[in-house]
Protein backbone atom coordinates (compact mmCIF):
# COMPACT_ATOMS: atom_id res chain seq x y z
CA UNK A 1 0.00 0.00 0.00
CA UNK A 2 1.12 3.52 -1.00
CA UNK A 3 1.92 5.90 1.68
CA UNK A 4 -0.64 9.22 1.77
CA UNK A 5 -0.27 11.69 3.47
CA UNK A 6 -3.64 11.73 5.74
CA UNK A 7 -5.39 15.01 4.22
CA UNK A 8 -4.24 14.73 1.04
CA UNK A 9 -6.16 10.94 1.04
CA UNK A 10 -8.84 12.63 2.78
CA UNK A 11 -9.30 15.57 0.76
CA UNK A 12 -10.98 13.60 -1.96
CA UNK A 13 -14.56 13.97 -0.66
CA UNK A 14 -15.70 10.60 -2.14
CA UNK A 15 -12.88 9.22 -0.30
CA UNK A 16 -13.59 10.75 2.64
CA UNK A 17 -17.21 10.00 3.06
CA UNK A 18 -16.28 6.21 2.18
CA UNK A 19 -13.50 6.12 4.95
CA UNK A 20 -15.77 8.17 7.96
CA UNK A 21 -18.23 5.53 6.87
CA UNK A 22 -17.08 2.78 8.99
CA UNK A 23 -14.14 4.78 10.89
CA UNK A 24 -17.14 6.89 12.68
CA UNK A 25 -18.71 4.20 14.21
CA UNK A 26 -15.20 2.68 14.64
CA UNK A 27 -13.96 5.46 16.83
CA UNK A 28 -17.08 5.50 18.69
CA UNK A 29 -16.69 1.67 19.77
CA UNK A 30 -13.02 2.51 20.73
CA UNK A 31 -14.57 4.99 22.88
CA UNK A 32 -17.24 2.79 24.65
CA UNK A 33 -14.97 0.11 25.45
CA UNK A 34 -11.91 2.50 26.29
CA UNK A 35 -13.81 4.35 28.56
CA UNK A 36 -15.69 1.38 30.03
CA UNK A 37 -12.56 -0.21 31.47
CA UNK A 38 -11.21 3.45 32.45
CA UNK A 39 -14.42 4.10 34.48
CA UNK A 40 -14.01 0.87 35.67
CA UNK A 41 -10.54 1.27 36.77
CA UNK A 42 -11.57 4.52 37.98
CA UNK A 43 -13.60 3.32 40.63
CA UNK A 44 -12.26 0.54 41.82
CA UNK A 45 -8.97 2.07 42.72
CA UNK A 46 -8.37 3.69 45.93
CA UNK A 47 -8.92 7.00 47.31
CA UNK A 48 -6.69 9.45 47.16
CA UNK A 49 -5.04 10.35 50.20
CA UNK A 50 -5.07 14.37 49.57
CA UNK A 51 -8.10 14.45 47.33
CA UNK A 52 -10.10 10.98 49.04
CA UNK A 53 -12.73 10.26 46.61
CA UNK A 54 -12.71 13.24 44.57
CA UNK A 55 -10.49 11.57 42.42
CA UNK A 56 -12.53 10.36 40.69
CA UNK A 57 -13.68 13.55 39.26
CA UNK A 58 -10.19 14.15 37.64
CA UNK A 59 -10.72 11.00 35.34
CA UNK A 60 -13.35 13.32 33.72
CA UNK A 61 -11.80 16.69 34.32
CA UNK A 62 -8.57 16.34 32.95
CA UNK A 63 -9.56 14.56 29.55
CA UNK A 64 -12.15 17.24 29.10
CA UNK A 65 -9.60 19.63 29.85
CA UNK A 66 -7.04 18.06 27.16
CA UNK A 67 -9.85 17.87 24.00
CA UNK A 68 -10.45 21.24 24.76
CA UNK A 69 -7.03 22.69 23.78
CA UNK A 70 -6.84 19.38 21.16
CA UNK A 71 -9.91 20.43 19.26
CA UNK A 72 -9.20 24.21 18.70
CA UNK A 73 -5.65 22.84 17.48
CA UNK A 74 -7.72 20.43 14.70
CA UNK A 75 -9.86 23.97 14.38
CA UNK A 76 -6.86 25.79 13.63
CA UNK A 77 -5.35 23.60 11.41
CA UNK A 78 -8.38 23.43 9.71
CA UNK A 79 -9.00 26.76 9.23
CA UNK A 80 -5.35 26.99 7.95
CA UNK A 81 -6.34 25.12 5.29
CA UNK A 82 -9.74 25.52 3.89
CA UNK A 83 -7.97 29.72 3.81
CA UNK A 84 -4.71 28.35 1.98
CA UNK A 85 -6.41 25.74 -0.32
CA UNK A 86 -9.83 26.80 -0.57
CA UNK A 87 -10.72 23.52 0.49
CA UNK A 88 -14.60 23.14 1.22
CA UNK A 89 -14.17 19.95 3.18
CA UNK A 90 -11.83 21.58 5.18
CA UNK A 91 -13.90 24.27 5.98
CA UNK A 92 -16.66 21.43 7.42
CA UNK A 93 -14.03 20.46 9.37
CA UNK A 94 -13.59 23.34 10.89
CA UNK A 95 -17.17 23.97 11.23
CA UNK A 96 -18.06 20.31 12.71
CA UNK A 97 -14.51 20.79 15.06
CA UNK A 98 -16.20 24.08 16.56
CA UNK A 99 -19.24 22.90 18.93
CA UNK A 100 -17.50 20.17 19.85
CA UNK A 101 -14.63 21.93 21.42
CA UNK A 102 -16.72 24.62 23.18
CA UNK A 103 -18.75 21.30 24.63
CA UNK A 104 -15.28 19.14 25.80
CA UNK A 105 -14.55 23.07 27.07
CA UNK A 106 -17.52 23.64 28.90
CA UNK A 107 -17.39 20.56 30.73
CA UNK A 108 -13.57 20.96 31.89
CA UNK A 109 -14.82 24.02 33.51
CA UNK A 110 -18.16 22.05 35.10
CA UNK A 111 -16.34 19.22 36.79
CA UNK A 112 -13.35 21.72 37.61
CA UNK A 113 -15.93 23.24 39.15
CA UNK A 114 -17.71 20.49 40.89
CA UNK A 115 -13.71 19.47 42.11
CA UNK A 116 -12.86 22.48 43.31
CA UNK A 117 -15.71 23.24 45.85
CA UNK A 118 -14.65 20.15 47.87
CA UNK A 119 -11.19 20.91 47.57
CA UNK A 120 -10.35 24.36 47.63
CA UNK A 121 -13.80 24.79 49.18
CA UNK A 122 -15.01 27.31 46.06
CA UNK A 123 -16.37 27.33 42.85
CA UNK A 124 -14.71 28.82 41.12
CA UNK A 125 -10.77 30.55 41.51
CA UNK A 126 -9.19 32.67 39.79
CA UNK A 127 -6.31 30.98 38.87
CA UNK A 128 -3.97 31.02 35.70
CA UNK A 129 -5.30 28.00 34.17
CA UNK A 130 -8.57 27.94 35.05
CA UNK A 131 -8.77 31.36 33.53
CA UNK A 132 -7.33 30.55 30.19
CA UNK A 133 -9.68 27.63 29.86
CA UNK A 134 -12.55 30.01 30.53
CA UNK A 135 -10.76 32.55 27.58
CA UNK A 136 -10.43 29.87 25.46
CA UNK A 137 -14.21 29.50 26.11
CA UNK A 138 -15.33 32.78 25.02
CA UNK A 139 -13.46 31.93 21.67
CA UNK A 140 -15.25 29.15 21.25
CA UNK A 141 -18.68 31.15 21.03
CA UNK A 142 -17.49 33.74 19.04
CA UNK A 143 -16.40 31.66 16.61
CA UNK A 144 -19.63 29.48 16.64
CA UNK A 145 -21.59 32.86 16.82
CA UNK A 146 -19.68 34.44 14.05
CA UNK A 147 -20.27 31.65 11.43
CA UNK A 148 -23.97 31.49 12.29
CA UNK A 149 -24.70 35.42 11.47
CA UNK A 150 -23.28 35.11 7.44
CA UNK A 151 -25.07 33.31 5.03
CA UNK A 152 -22.87 33.06 2.48
CA UNK A 153 -21.29 29.56 3.05
CA UNK A 154 -17.74 31.02 1.15
CA UNK A 155 -17.98 34.09 3.02
CA UNK A 156 -18.49 32.21 6.25
CA UNK A 157 -16.20 29.96 5.78
CA UNK A 158 -12.63 32.50 5.09
CA UNK A 159 -14.19 34.53 8.16
CA UNK A 160 -14.45 31.43 9.98
CA UNK A 161 -11.34 31.05 9.35
CA UNK A 162 -9.27 34.34 9.85
CA UNK A 163 -10.73 34.25 13.33
CA UNK A 164 -9.71 30.91 14.03
CA UNK A 165 -6.22 31.45 13.14
CA UNK A 166 -6.19 34.85 15.10
CA UNK A 167 -7.47 32.84 18.08
CA UNK A 168 -4.61 30.33 17.65
CA UNK A 169 -2.11 33.19 17.58
CA UNK A 170 -3.45 34.88 20.69
CA UNK A 171 -4.10 31.99 22.90
CA UNK A 172 -0.32 31.44 23.52
CA UNK A 173 -0.07 34.91 24.21
CA UNK A 174 -3.64 35.04 26.68
CA UNK A 175 -2.47 32.00 28.31
CA UNK A 176 1.07 34.23 29.43
CA UNK A 177 -0.65 37.28 29.99
CA UNK A 178 -3.10 35.01 32.48
CA UNK A 179 0.07 33.19 34.34
CA UNK A 180 2.02 36.71 34.53
CA UNK A 181 -1.20 38.24 35.84
CA UNK A 182 -1.53 35.01 38.47
CA UNK A 183 1.88 36.01 39.84
CA UNK A 184 1.12 39.53 40.00
CA UNK A 185 -1.49 39.47 42.53
CA UNK A 186 0.75 35.91 44.17
CA UNK A 187 -2.09 34.03 43.73
CA UNK A 188 -0.73 30.93 45.25
CA UNK A 189 -0.46 28.14 42.56
CA UNK A 190 -2.80 25.40 43.14
CA UNK A 191 -1.72 23.22 40.81
CA UNK A 192 2.27 21.97 42.00
CA UNK A 193 5.00 22.29 39.90
CA UNK A 194 6.26 18.82 38.50
CA UNK A 195 4.37 17.88 41.64
CA UNK A 196 4.58 14.56 42.67
CA UNK A 197 4.29 11.81 39.72
CA UNK A 198 0.40 10.34 39.74
CA UNK A 199 1.14 6.53 40.87
CA UNK A 200 0.03 4.23 38.03
CA UNK A 201 -3.24 3.39 40.00
CA UNK A 202 -4.38 6.56 38.75
CA UNK A 203 -2.46 6.67 36.02
CA UNK A 204 -3.76 3.71 34.06
CA UNK A 205 -7.82 4.94 34.03
CA UNK A 206 -6.46 8.76 33.58
CA UNK A 207 -4.22 7.57 30.50
CA UNK A 208 -7.23 4.92 29.49
CA UNK A 209 -9.85 8.09 29.55
CA UNK A 210 -7.80 10.08 27.58
CA UNK A 211 -7.70 7.75 25.04
CA UNK A 212 -11.72 7.30 25.15
CA UNK A 213 -12.07 10.85 24.93
CA UNK A 214 -9.65 11.00 21.99
CA UNK A 215 -11.72 8.30 20.05
CA UNK A 216 -14.94 10.28 21.26
CA UNK A 217 -14.04 13.71 19.97
CA UNK A 218 -12.56 11.24 16.27
CA UNK A 219 -15.89 9.76 15.91
CA UNK A 220 -18.65 12.20 16.67
CA UNK A 221 -16.13 15.15 14.85
CA UNK A 222 -15.73 12.50 11.66
CA UNK A 223 -20.42 12.37 12.04
CA UNK A 224 -19.98 16.24 12.01
CA UNK A 225 -18.32 16.59 8.80
CA UNK A 226 -20.56 13.91 7.23
CA UNK A 227 -23.59 16.14 8.24
CA UNK A 228 -22.05 19.04 6.82
CA UNK A 229 -20.83 17.53 3.39
CA UNK A 230 -24.53 16.36 3.15
CA UNK A 231 -25.63 19.53 4.16
CA UNK A 232 -23.78 21.69 1.22
CA UNK A 233 -24.50 18.94 -1.34
CA UNK A 234 -28.36 19.53 -0.29
CA UNK A 235 -27.88 23.69 -0.25
CA UNK A 236 -26.27 22.86 -4.09
CA UNK A 237 -29.33 20.72 -4.83
CA UNK A 238 -31.67 23.31 -3.79
CA UNK A 239 -29.46 26.31 -5.39
CA UNK A 240 -30.00 23.78 -8.82
CA UNK A 241 -33.12 22.64 -8.24
CA UNK A 242 -34.26 26.39 -7.90
CA UNK A 243 -32.10 27.81 -10.95
CA UNK A 244 -33.82 25.04 -13.37
CA UNK B 1 -13.15 1.88 46.10
CA UNK B 2 -15.88 4.49 45.65
CA UNK B 3 -17.55 4.66 48.64
CA UNK B 4 -20.49 7.77 47.91
CA UNK B 5 -18.07 10.57 50.09
CA UNK B 6 -18.41 13.71 47.97
CA UNK B 7 -21.47 12.13 46.01
CA UNK B 8 -22.74 15.33 46.02
CA UNK B 9 -20.29 16.48 43.52
CA UNK B 10 -18.89 13.57 41.83
CA UNK B 11 -22.13 12.41 41.05
CA UNK B 12 -23.50 15.12 38.88
CA UNK B 13 -20.09 16.25 37.75
CA UNK B 14 -20.77 12.49 35.77
CA UNK B 15 -24.55 13.20 35.45
CA UNK B 16 -23.43 16.13 33.07
CA UNK B 17 -20.62 14.80 31.38
CA UNK B 18 -23.27 11.58 30.64
CA UNK B 19 -25.44 14.21 29.79
CA UNK B 20 -23.15 16.51 27.65
CA UNK B 21 -21.56 13.61 25.60
CA UNK B 22 -25.94 12.18 25.14
CA UNK B 23 -26.32 16.05 23.53
CA UNK B 24 -23.42 15.40 21.32
CA UNK B 25 -24.06 12.06 20.23
CA UNK B 26 -27.84 13.13 19.62
CA UNK B 27 -27.30 16.47 17.42
CA UNK B 28 -24.28 15.30 15.54
CA UNK B 29 -26.57 11.80 13.93
CA UNK B 30 -29.78 14.41 13.86
CA UNK B 31 -27.86 16.74 12.23
CA UNK B 32 -26.10 14.26 9.60
CA UNK B 33 -29.23 12.45 9.33
CA UNK B 34 -30.96 15.19 8.44
CA UNK B 35 -29.47 16.49 6.04
CA UNK B 36 -28.87 13.36 3.98
CA UNK B 37 -31.94 12.21 3.76
CA UNK B 38 -32.78 16.13 2.81
CA UNK B 39 -29.96 15.67 0.65
CA UNK B 40 -31.07 12.10 -1.24
CA UNK B 41 -35.15 14.00 -1.20
CA UNK B 42 -33.60 16.69 -3.34
CA UNK B 43 -31.23 14.44 -5.75
CA UNK B 44 -34.49 11.81 -6.20
CA UNK B 45 -36.44 14.92 -6.92
CA UNK B 46 -33.58 16.43 -9.69
CA UNK B 47 -33.37 13.01 -11.24
CA UNK B 48 -36.70 11.49 -11.55
CA UNK B 49 -37.09 7.54 -12.08
CA UNK B 50 -37.48 6.61 -15.77
CA UNK C 1 -0.01 66.18 0.30
CA UNK C 2 0.55 62.79 0.18
CA UNK C 3 -2.44 59.87 -0.21
CA UNK C 4 -1.74 58.26 3.12
CA UNK C 5 -2.22 61.64 4.72
CA UNK C 6 -5.40 62.50 3.20
CA UNK C 7 -6.56 59.30 4.41
CA UNK C 8 -5.35 59.82 8.08
CA UNK C 9 -7.20 62.88 7.76
CA UNK C 10 -10.15 61.74 5.93
CA UNK C 11 -10.40 58.68 8.90
CA UNK C 12 -9.75 61.38 11.68
CA UNK C 13 -12.49 63.53 10.00
CA UNK C 14 -15.27 60.51 9.88
CA UNK C 15 -14.72 59.42 13.46
CA UNK C 16 -14.24 62.80 14.88
CA UNK C 17 -17.23 64.27 12.83
CA UNK C 18 -20.00 62.11 12.53
CA UNK C 19 -22.86 60.99 15.09
CA UNK C 20 -21.39 62.49 18.36
CA UNK C 21 -17.81 61.36 17.45
CA UNK C 22 -15.64 61.12 20.64
CA UNK C 23 -18.13 62.76 22.97
CA UNK C 24 -20.56 59.13 23.02
CA UNK C 25 -17.41 57.22 23.44
CA UNK C 26 -16.62 60.14 26.75
CA UNK C 27 -20.02 60.01 27.72
CA UNK C 28 -20.27 56.47 27.75
CA UNK C 29 -17.15 56.11 29.62
CA UNK C 30 -18.31 58.72 32.56
CA UNK C 31 -21.52 56.42 32.76
CA UNK C 32 -19.96 53.46 33.70
CA UNK C 33 -17.45 55.39 35.72
CA UNK C 34 -21.09 57.28 36.99
CA UNK C 35 -22.64 53.45 37.80
CA UNK C 36 -19.48 51.72 39.35
CA UNK C 37 -19.74 53.64 42.79
CA UNK C 38 -23.41 53.44 42.69
CA UNK C 39 -22.74 49.63 42.63
CA UNK C 40 -20.67 49.06 44.96
CA UNK C 41 -21.34 51.79 47.75
CA UNK C 42 -19.12 55.03 48.28
CA UNK C 43 -17.01 54.13 51.18
CA UNK C 44 -13.45 55.48 49.35
CA UNK C 45 -11.37 52.82 50.95
CA UNK C 46 -13.65 50.09 49.15
CA UNK C 47 -13.83 52.35 45.59
CA UNK C 48 -9.95 53.22 46.22
CA UNK C 49 -8.89 49.38 45.83
CA UNK C 50 -10.75 49.27 42.37
CA UNK C 51 -10.00 52.56 41.32
CA UNK C 52 -7.69 51.94 38.49
CA UNK C 53 -9.13 48.48 37.75
CA UNK C 54 -12.43 49.52 36.78
CA UNK C 55 -11.22 52.79 35.15
CA UNK C 56 -8.87 50.30 32.80
CA UNK C 57 -12.38 47.70 32.55
CA UNK C 58 -14.50 50.91 31.83
CA UNK C 59 -11.85 52.43 29.23
CA UNK C 60 -11.60 48.44 27.16
CA UNK C 61 -15.48 48.62 27.01
CA UNK C 62 -15.64 52.49 26.06
CA UNK C 63 -13.20 51.46 22.85
CA UNK C 64 -15.32 49.34 22.05
CA UNK C 65 -18.57 51.69 21.49
CA UNK C 66 -17.02 53.66 17.79
CA UNK C 67 -15.72 50.30 16.01
CA UNK C 68 -18.69 49.44 14.82
CA UNK C 69 -18.92 51.94 12.06
CA UNK C 70 -15.19 51.51 11.50
CA UNK C 71 -15.36 49.82 8.41
CA UNK C 72 -19.48 49.61 8.00
CA UNK C 73 -19.88 52.80 7.23
CA UNK C 74 -17.24 52.47 4.08
CA UNK C 75 -18.69 49.05 3.11
CA UNK C 76 -22.27 50.40 3.35
CA UNK C 77 -21.86 53.47 1.17
CA UNK C 78 -19.08 51.37 -1.31
CA UNK C 79 -15.65 53.48 -0.07
CA UNK C 80 -14.12 50.53 1.08
CA UNK C 81 -14.51 49.40 -2.45
CA UNK C 82 -12.78 52.37 -3.74
CA UNK C 83 -10.27 51.96 -1.07
CA UNK C 84 -10.01 48.43 -2.33
CA UNK C 85 -8.92 49.67 -6.02
CA UNK C 86 -6.54 52.15 -5.26
CA UNK C 87 -2.73 51.31 -5.49
CA UNK C 88 -2.49 51.83 -1.63
CA UNK C 89 -2.33 48.73 -0.79
CA UNK C 90 -5.36 47.49 2.04
CA UNK C 91 -3.18 46.62 4.88
CA UNK C 92 -2.32 49.96 4.87
CA UNK C 93 -5.37 51.37 4.60
CA UNK C 94 -6.64 49.37 7.00
CA UNK C 95 -3.78 50.30 9.54
CA UNK C 96 -4.40 54.10 8.75
CA UNK C 97 -8.63 53.58 9.38
CA UNK C 98 -7.51 52.20 13.03
CA UNK C 99 -4.82 55.01 13.58
CA UNK C 100 -7.79 57.26 12.76
CA UNK C 101 -10.10 55.82 15.16
CA UNK C 102 -7.41 55.61 17.92
CA UNK C 103 -6.81 59.37 17.17
CA UNK C 104 -10.44 60.01 17.08
CA UNK C 105 -11.14 58.22 20.19
CA UNK C 106 -8.70 56.78 21.34
CA UNK C 107 -6.96 59.87 22.80
CA UNK C 108 -9.73 61.68 24.04
CA UNK C 109 -10.52 58.65 26.05
CA UNK C 110 -6.81 58.71 27.27
CA UNK C 111 -7.52 62.43 28.55
CA UNK C 112 -10.70 61.07 30.41
CA UNK C 113 -9.24 57.99 31.82
CA UNK C 114 -7.19 59.73 34.72
CA UNK C 115 -10.07 62.07 35.45
CA UNK C 116 -12.38 58.88 35.81
CA UNK C 117 -9.72 56.79 37.86
CA UNK C 118 -9.48 60.13 40.38
CA UNK C 119 -12.96 60.29 40.92
CA UNK C 120 -13.31 56.95 41.66
CA UNK C 121 -10.39 57.55 44.24
CA UNK C 122 -6.98 56.70 42.79
CA UNK C 123 -3.90 58.85 44.04
CA UNK C 124 -3.21 61.91 41.66
CA UNK C 125 0.31 60.41 41.43
CA UNK C 126 -0.95 58.21 38.93
CA UNK C 127 -2.45 60.81 36.31
CA UNK C 128 0.35 60.63 34.40
CA UNK C 129 0.91 56.70 34.00
CA UNK C 130 -2.86 56.55 33.45
CA UNK C 131 -2.98 58.60 30.60
CA UNK C 132 0.37 57.06 29.08
CA UNK C 133 -1.25 53.48 29.41
CA UNK C 134 -4.54 54.63 27.94
CA UNK C 135 -2.37 55.67 24.94
CA UNK C 136 -0.93 52.80 24.49
CA UNK C 137 -3.71 50.39 25.10
CA UNK C 138 -5.36 52.12 23.11
CA UNK C 139 -3.40 51.53 20.21
CA UNK C 140 -4.08 47.77 20.84
CA UNK C 141 -7.60 48.52 21.77
CA UNK C 142 -8.02 50.35 17.95
CA UNK C 143 -6.28 47.42 16.49
CA UNK C 144 -7.15 44.25 17.91
CA UNK C 145 -10.98 45.65 17.66
CA UNK C 146 -10.81 46.06 13.81
CA UNK C 147 -10.19 42.90 13.74
CA UNK C 148 -13.68 42.15 15.22
CA UNK C 149 -15.17 45.19 13.21
CA UNK C 150 -13.58 43.71 9.49
CA UNK C 151 -15.09 40.33 10.40
CA UNK C 152 -18.35 41.22 11.21
CA UNK C 153 -19.09 43.18 8.13
CA UNK C 154 -22.01 42.16 6.34
CA UNK C 155 -23.33 39.73 9.34
CA UNK C 156 -26.98 39.93 10.70
CA UNK C 157 -25.69 41.26 14.30
CA UNK C 158 -22.78 43.41 13.88
CA UNK C 159 -22.19 45.64 16.57
CA UNK C 160 -22.81 42.82 19.42
CA UNK C 161 -20.81 40.33 17.19
CA UNK C 162 -18.25 42.41 17.23
CA UNK C 163 -17.95 42.50 20.55
CA UNK C 164 -18.49 38.95 21.26
CA UNK C 165 -15.29 38.56 19.13
CA UNK C 166 -13.02 41.35 20.24
CA UNK C 167 -13.54 40.96 24.11
CA UNK C 168 -11.43 37.74 24.37
CA UNK C 169 -8.55 39.13 22.64
CA UNK C 170 -8.35 42.38 25.10
CA UNK C 171 -7.78 39.93 27.90
CA UNK C 172 -3.90 40.82 27.25
CA UNK C 173 -3.74 44.35 27.09
CA UNK C 174 -6.44 44.31 30.28
CA UNK C 175 -4.30 42.66 32.36
CA UNK C 176 -1.29 44.34 31.10
CA UNK C 177 -2.44 47.57 31.54
CA UNK C 178 -4.43 46.74 34.72
CA UNK C 179 -1.13 45.27 36.11
CA UNK C 180 1.25 48.16 35.47
CA UNK C 181 -1.30 50.79 37.30
CA UNK C 182 -1.80 48.17 40.23
CA UNK C 183 2.27 47.90 40.76
CA UNK C 184 2.98 51.43 40.46
CA UNK C 185 0.15 51.62 43.22
CA UNK C 186 2.15 49.24 45.28
CA UNK C 187 5.56 49.73 44.62
CA UNK C 188 6.24 46.93 42.61
CA UNK C 189 8.59 47.18 39.76
CA UNK C 190 6.28 48.02 36.79
CA UNK C 191 8.42 48.91 34.02
CA UNK C 192 8.34 45.51 32.83
CA UNK C 193 4.67 45.51 32.85
CA UNK C 194 4.72 49.00 30.22
CA UNK C 195 7.21 46.65 27.99
CA UNK C 196 4.64 43.73 27.60
CA UNK C 197 1.60 46.49 26.92
CA UNK C 198 3.74 48.27 24.27
CA UNK C 199 4.71 44.60 22.90
CA UNK C 200 0.99 44.05 22.74
CA UNK C 201 0.39 47.15 21.27
CA UNK C 202 3.31 46.58 18.79
CA UNK C 203 2.01 43.02 17.65
CA UNK C 204 -1.41 44.49 17.36
CA UNK C 205 -0.61 47.22 15.57
CA UNK C 206 1.25 44.71 13.15
CA UNK C 207 -0.52 42.14 11.95
CA UNK C 208 -4.48 43.33 13.00
CA UNK C 209 -4.22 45.18 9.32
CA UNK C 210 -3.10 41.94 7.85
CA UNK C 211 -6.11 40.11 9.25
CA UNK C 212 -8.24 43.21 8.74
CA UNK C 213 -7.57 43.18 5.12
CA UNK C 214 -8.26 39.56 4.70
CA UNK C 215 -11.43 40.22 6.20
CA UNK C 216 -12.50 43.06 4.25
CA UNK C 217 -11.58 41.50 1.00
CA UNK C 218 -13.90 38.32 1.96
CA UNK C 219 -16.77 40.66 2.59
CA UNK C 220 -16.41 42.56 -0.32
CA UNK C 221 -15.83 39.38 -2.33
Amino acid sequence: MTMTWAPAFLSNPERFMAFSRWAAPMFGVIALALGAVGLYLGFIAPEDYQQGQTVRIMFIHVPAAQLSMFAYACLGVASFLSLIFRHALADAAAQAAAPLGAAFTFLALITGSLWGRPMWGTWWVWDGRLTSVLVLFLLYIAYIALRASMDDEAKSARAGAILALVGVINLPIIHYSVEWWNTLHQGSSIFAEGGPAMPPVFLIPLLLMSLAYMAAFGSLWLVGIRGEVWRRRAESAAMRAAGN
Amino acid sequence: MFDFHYAAFIVPAFAITLAVFIGMIVLSLNHARYWRRRYEDLAARAKPPK
Amino acid sequence: MSPLFALLRRETALAWGRGGGPLVAVGFYAGVATLLPLAIGPEPQRLAAIATGAAWVALALASLLSLDRLFERDFEDGALDLLTLSPTPLELTCFIKCLGQWVATGAPLAVAAPVAAIALGAPLELAPLIFACALLGGLAFAFTGGIGAALSLGTRRGGLLTAVIVLPLFVPPVIFGGGVLDSFGNDLPWRGAVALLGAYAAMAVALGPVAMAAACRNALS
